[in-house]
């Protein structure tokens, strides 16, 4: 990455997942849509509610609050944001099921804070970094990670042993 | 633009060189077929032609020398023998590898020097004739018998046949006879009505394909040609004119040639005649023209263009759907009846996109055609292979991504699988060993099939091996299975000796790594003695498929029509009222599958279930779904990677609603109960 690429300002997608707001590249999103009833897979993982069709393909969502160990908020219009995953070195369409997509943040990526090694409840791969705003703190996720295909079928292996 | 010159040229000469690899293979087994033999001819003719043009001296002038060779063979100066078809799949060799530009150019003059060699011995020495160099240098002794008899009503087609005989009277000299019937050529032009045959005998430098060329615009029933290369038939000054009273008297002028023929001394005729049959003589122009066309006719495209294609397809399939739905809240016929025209078309449209994407299997196997002969003469055991399914289509990535893992296994089958001829007889088998590659849909999934009959795997060695390396301990008791699962373990191999084939131990465990990467399985299954068989199971990606869609718990589940025996409708007590789980089907007890318990569904009251019998390699079993909903034409699509180990589907389709459904995998889902 080049300095330019430091100072310039990138946009995030602001989302809150039960009490907590996680940000994501905009770049890594290709659709919101509302959340309307999946396609159940029978004896799939917990962490897959279902499948639904995005422009002609199957696209697996992965319910966040069950990745996160967060209580769903009581919100009922859900949101599944549409992104697309760098999982070994292919490209893979995944939808997130999150309580909202609140805005969209621009910030610089120099602003965006490391990880502390001490003091979060998430495997700190998953975490890209931290902004503050507004006295609160969003987490980037490292969204190729938290979706990588091969700890998601490794969770669902293990749920169906 | 020079570039993608050269880049379609290179297409292009693979292209031949396949089909060429093709009929050689052909040509082994059946030496004495002459259109096999035309074929070799005209693919070294076309390529000699194309590489001239772009620049490619050194396949050019391979190429050359191949012609003159197969001219020899045409003419009937040469038999065909093995070295012969030796030498020219070497040929095929070195010019793909003059393609890619990394040949050394001393095979191709060594190539060159031996054939050179060949052509020079030429025919069994009986004519002096000299060696033919070259077909610029011709050797003007074509002599060509031509019957010509246009259509009545060829002057309607602008075609005047005059013209024809013009052109003829300037490609070397004629002899002309015309069989005018009731009334003159000169009276039948006035009319424009053709009644005329003319008879020409022609001796020309032109090649035979060239006269065929000045026919060119003719139906190939108005014109024969028949070719009279021998230079006896020069020789006799009369020949001709006998030829020519002959005609007169015969009424079918098939039967006045054949009779030509016979008339010609003994000698002469016997092994040379096929070169002169005239039912090959007509058939040889055409294909030459097919064949050309089909090549110009292929246009490459990235696969990234199709899935693209493919997508937005079927969206606009899904969405000529959702507009009918809100259309029919207007009632008005006009635009039922136009949404009804959008809704074929697009149809029409997805069904043409889908078939973009598949090739038929033929074209990975006949590759292999060449590699099993080479194998075989190389170890002395003679194979005789069968293929079948060859216009299986399946997706042209999934193709190209198994043709490694085929090879691995075919070469296992022939090396260890085989028996040495002595072997094979001493148990009894014949001496030639059986290989049998097989490829057919099961459900969304293209199954292709290795099966050989020789010595199967030897599971007592295996179990040694497995010991050895620690895969097993020495007491443990393994099944059948589990034994074949070992020799895909990494580095396992029972063979003692590492041969250049086959023998180092990665083979399977490759073959399975590589299956797994594009979503596909493995299974095997020997017999001592009785052989091996090794399947393959492919997913299709994009392939489409009739399907029977069921309800399960309100979930819409898809079971490939081709596998399904029969359907029924049970009462729900008779099925579950005892503890096992097995059905009388046909006076045979076959395992009986509640989807609805499979699936961890809570259990139905329903009283109705429909039973729907299975039949997978010929392994049945019933599964029980709540409903039947109807056929449905399927569009696979895959679940993607997160689902490859679930064992009940093999892939999903949209429905017209938008909504999506499951296509049962059949195959799998019987192992995995079985399993349990």
């Amino acid at each position: 990455m080049t300095t330019s690429d430091i100072d310039k300002k990138t946009s995030y997608i602001n989302l809150r997942i039960g009490s907590e707001s996680f940000a994501i590249s905009v770049y890594k999103v290709l659709e919101i849509i509302q959340y309307e009833e999946l396609t159940h897979v029978p004896n799939c993982s917990d962490y897959v509610p279902g499948v639904l069709n995005f422009r002609g393909s199957i696209v697996p969502v992965i319910d966040m609050h069950k990745r996160f160990n967060l209580d769903s908020a009581n919100v009922e219009d859900k949101m599944v944001v549409v992104v697309d995953v760098l999982s070994k070195d292919k490209n893979v369409l995944m939808g997130l099921l999150v309580d909202q997509v609140t805005d969209v943040l621009e910030f610089e990526y120099k602003s965006i804070k490391s990880v502390p090694d001490l003091g979060i409840k998430y495997n700190p791969e998953f975490i890209e970094g931290f902004i503050e705003q507004d006295g609160k703190f969003i987490m980037v996720l490292n969204i190729d990670r938290v979706l990588s295909v091969e700890e998601l079928t490794d969770v669902s292996q293990i749920t169906k042993e | 633009m020079i570039d993608e010159f050269v880049q379609g040229f290179i297409e292009e000469v693979k292209e031949l060189l396949l089909q060429l690899e093709d009929d050689l293979i052909g040509l082994e087994k059946d030496p004495g077929n002459l259109e096999t033999v035309n074929n070799i001819f005209r693919v070294m003719h076309t390529l000699k032609g194309s590489a001239g043009m772009v620049g490619f001296k050194n396949i050019q002038d391979l190429t050359h020398e191949f012609e003159g060779i197969y001219e020899q063979i045409r003419e009937g100066q040469r038999n065909i023998d093995s070295s012969i078809v030796d030498i020219t799949l070497k040929g095929k060799d070195v010019i793909l590898s003059m393609l890619t530009g990394d040949a050394d150019d001393g095979k191709g003059q060594e190539l060159i020097d031996i054939i050179r060699k060949m052509t020079a011995k030429g025919a069994r020495g009986k004519s002096p004739k000299k060696p033919k160099v070259s077909t610029e240098v011709r050797v003007s002794s074509h002599l060509y018998v031509i019957l010509f008899s246009p259509d009545k009503g060829v002057f309607e087609r602008g075609l005047d046949p005059d013209k024809v005989i013009d052109e003829l009277k300037a490609a070397g000299e004629t002899h002309i006879l015309l069989h005018e019937k009731k009334k003159s050529w000169e009276k039948q032009k006035e009319e424009k009505v053709c009644h005329t045959v003319w008879e020409i005998y022609l001796r020309s430098s032109l090649a035979y394909s060239e006269i065929g060329d000045i026919f060119l615009f003719f139906d190939k029933d108005e014109f024969s040609i028949f070719e009279l290369s021998r230079e006896e038939l020069q020789i006799d000054p009369f020949l001709e004119e006998k030829l020519g009273k002959l005609y007169k008297n015969k009424i079918t002028p098939e039967q006045q040639l054949k009779d030509c023929l016979d008339l010609l001394p003994e000698q002469q005729s016997g092994a040379q005649l096929p070169a002169e049959k005239p039912v090959d003589s007509i058939a040889e122009i055409k294909p030459v023209e097919t064949s050309r066309y089909d090549m110009e006719a292929t246009v490459n495209v990235s696969s990234h263009k199709l899935d693209e294609l493919m997508n937005l397809v079927s969206e606009l399939v899904t969405l000529t759907a959702t507009m009918e739905v809100h259309a029919s809240r207007f009632n008005d016929p006009r635009l039922s009846n136009t949404l009804e025209n959008v809704e074929k078309l697009t149809k029409k449209f997805r069904n043409n996109a889908l078939d973009l994407r598949l090739v038929p299997v033929g074209t990975l196997l006949s590759k292999f055609k060449r590699q099993i002969r080479d194998l075989s003469k190389e170890l002395g055991k003679k194979v005789n292979l069968l293929i079948e399914g060859q216009d299986i289509e399946i997706d042209k990535t999934i193709l190209k991504s198994i043709e490694s893992p085929l090879q691995h296994i075919i070469r296992n089958s022939i090396d260890h699988g085989l028996e040495p001829e002595e072997e094979r007889l001493s148990k009894g088998k014949s001496p030639e060993g059986m290989l049998k590659i097989t490829a057919f849909y099961s459900g969304a999934s293209v199954i292709i099939q290795v099966q050989d009959d020789g010595r199967g795997i030897n599971l007592e060695r295996v179990r040694e091996c497995a010991v050895k390396k620690g895969l097993a301990l020495a007491d443990q008791v393994l099944s059948k299975q589990e034994l074949i699962s070992m020799i895909m373990e990494p580095g396992f191999t029972t063979s003692d000796n590492i041969s250049m084939v086959s023998g180092r131990g990665v083979g399977m465990n490759v073959v399975r790594k590589e299956l797994n990467s594009v979503g596909g399985g493995l299974e095997v299954f020997t017999e001592k003695n009785l052989g091996t068989s090794i399947t393959m199971k492919l997913p299709t990606t994009l392939t489409i498929i009739d399907t029977l869609m069921i309800d399960v718990a309100n979930s819409q589940i898809l079971i490939p029509i081709m596998d399904i025996e029969y359907c029924f409708k049970e009462k729900r007590q008779t099925l579950f009222n005892k503890d096992n789980r097995y059905i009388q089907y046909k006076n045979n007890p076959i395992p009986l599958i509640s989807l609805r318990e499979q699936f961890s569904y809570p259990a139905s009251d329903i009283e109705d279930l429909m039973v729907i019998i299975i039949n997978k390699f010929d392994r049945k079993y019933a599964v029980v779904a709540d409903l039947i909903i109807g056929e449905h034409q399927a569009v696979i699509k895959p679940l993607g990677d997160l689902f490859v180990n679930q064992p009940f589907f093999s892939g999903g389709s949209i429905m017209v609603d938008g909504k999506l459904a499951f296509i049962l995998d059949t195959n799998f889902l019987f192992n995995h109960i079985t399993k349990i």
